[in-house]
């Protein structure tokens, strides 16, 4: 299948320092793929870059085969774009956003914009300045669709939405996603969202992709090894796929990409007197894998021949 | 496309020139036996015993109030982007970033040659209607005041190059306003009108160019 999104060692310093370094990114059509990192982790910049919002140092990027830097506006046209804060004009009301936005696409959907506002309850005259977040966030989504987009690349969509909103409006993008098999690339760093939403993820760690693989097997492929010892617990020795390592009392935890029949034997010459091999959700996986010694952090390429099962693939 | 734009640029801009012609008009044809503290330091014209575009008050109130409405033109257009976050959300509009832009500067540009020659046209007028003021009147006096509010199209882009360029305010992004600002006061000083419409016309494309370079290149972050 046809990547809409292509990168190629894309990078961008600020002050020096790599925002985003590397990064090598590739999403087929079809794909609901989560960005995912903590603050600063180079996200907004990497979705900046990808809509020629900012300029890369070096590498490129493709959106549907065309150089980010130069897209033509009948590009842009097949491409929403939700910036994170929703931004819009405050002044405006909802229907003058929507006479604003409509003449630029072709493909406008009327009707469908009618459904999308009218399911959301929001009402054309209503002033944009007297929305709340969530319902800014609506109208964004509102507006996006209705141009018909076949790829939409939302910049933490859910960021400042309560809990009962958030779940609407993923909701509703789950119903989006469901018309056509458009693409969509979003970041967050809510893994519930991801977790319900995507098809792919990517990790993004100080700006290197470390992570680009299917949501359930960076699941499937983390887990966290709990040893417990009579006395003293010892280091654990490093090894391929050790993410992090730490000492509570008498236990010694690990957490290893990619456990394999090696790990358990590593662990077992420890000589513990209780093993467990604890399986992980999405947001601990995500928490031990990016907040650990930074260091010990495994490049997923690096270890990607030492997982015995297919599918992730390295991208750092 | 264009018309949504154009549509929007008004809306916004509106408030801000129906600010401007108000002032002017109140200290052209207000009279006020003592004006609000900012504009006590303006001369007023289009008093009876005055002679209409050559006593100099006009063209002394006209350029600080016209400068003032170009920059603040200018700096609208952009910073209020900026600060609204809206850059983002205009600029991937599918119409080209320079068209975007293009469409921003030709609305300025034109509302503020609209609102400045709006009291050259009344105060003209006035001065035409015989038994207005003590004196003869011609329109060729009204030269001056045409070519300042040409001039200052030119500081209105600089204003606007000043918000769209990133770079520290206390630093040099005012600088390129205060260059402009200073080649347009040397312009008046060119006694032949084309000429001088001529260096406008030039300084005018090289702020265009350097506009639309900037918007082009620059990270909008």
């Amino acid at each position: 299948m046809a990547d809409v999104i292509a990168t190629h060692r894309l990078t961008k310093y600020y002050d020096g320092k790599p925002a985003v370094d590397g990064l090598d990114l590739r999403v087929p059509q079809g794909c609901v793929y989560g960005l995912l990192g903590r603050n600063a982790a180079g996200k907004s910049t990497a979705i900046k870059m990808l809509l020629g919002m900012v300029h890369a140092d070096c590498g490129r990027a493709e959106l549907f085969g065309e150089d980010c830097e130069c897209l033509r506006p009948q590009t842009r046209a097949r491409i929403a774009y939700l910036a994170e804060g929703h931004p819009l004009y405050r002044w405006m009301t909802i229907g003058e956003a929507v006479r604003f936005t409509r003449p630029f696409y072709p493909t406008w959907n009327q009707r469908l914009l009618d459904q999308i506002l009218d399911h959301f309850g929001l009402s054309q005259k209503a002033k944009v300045r007297r929305l709340s977040n969530g319902q800014r966030a609506q109208v964004s989504l509102s507006l996006a669709v209705a141009a018909e987009p076949e790829l939409l690349i939302l910049d933490d969509p859910t960021i400042g939405l309560d809990t009962v909103v958030r779940r609407d409006f993923l909701g509703s993008l789950i119903q989006i996603i469901q018309r056509r098999g458009r693409t969509i690339l979003f970041s967050s760093h809510i893994l519930g969202d991801v977790e319900r939403v995507a098809d792919r993820i990517g990790i993004l760690v100080d700006g290197v992709l470390r992570v680009d693989c299917p949501t359930e097997h960076f699941k499937d492929s983390i887990r966290k090894v709990v040893l417990e010892f009579a006395g003293e617990p010892p280091q654990f020795p490093a090894c391929p796929g050790l993410v992090s390592s730490q000492q509570v009392g008498r236990t010694l935890e690990a957490v290893i990409v990619g456990y394999s029949d090696e790990h358990r034997r590593l662990a077992e010459s420890l000589s513990p007197r209780v093993l467990e091999v604890v399986e992980m959700n999405l947001e601990d996986a995500f928490i031990e894998y990016t907040r650990g010694p930074r260091r010990a952090l495994p490049i997923f390429a690096e270890e990607q021949a030492d997982v015995a099962s297919d599918g992730l693939q390295g991208a750092a | 496309m264009l018309r949504a734009m154009v549509s929007k640029e008004l809306r916004e801009l509106l408030p801000v020139a129906a600010f401007a012609v108000v002032v002017y008009l109140w200290l052209g044809f207000g009279q006020p036996a003592s004006p609000p503290w900012p504009l006590q330091v303006l001369p007023i014209w289009g008093r009876a015993e005055d002679f209409p575009f050559l006593s100099g008050e006009f063209l002394g109130s006209f350029a600080v109030v016209s400068g003032v409405f170009a920059v603040a033109l200018g700096l609208r257009q952009t910073v209020s982007e900026s600060a609204r976050g809206t850059w983002l959300f205009l600029l991937h509009r599918p119409l080209g970033r320079r068209r975007l832009i293009a469409a921003k500067l030709l609305v300025g540009a034109g509302l503020f040659w609209i609102c400045a020659a709006l009291p050259i046209l009344i105060y003209g007028w006035r001065a035409a209607t015989p038994g207005k003021f003590p004196c003869p009147f011609e329109w060729s006096m009204t030269l001056d005041a045409w070519k300042l509010s040409v001039a200052l199209i030119a500081l209105y882009l600089g204003a606007f190059l000043a918000g769209i360029r990133p770079g520290r305010w206390v630093g040099t992004r005012l600088l390129p306003l205060a260059g402009v600002a200073i080649l347009v006061a040397l312009i008046q000083f060119l006694a032949v009108p084309l000429v001088a419409l001529a260096a406008v016309a030039a300084l005018g494309t090289v702020l265009v160019g350097l506009i639309l370079f900037v918007a082009q290149t620059r990270d909008y972050s």
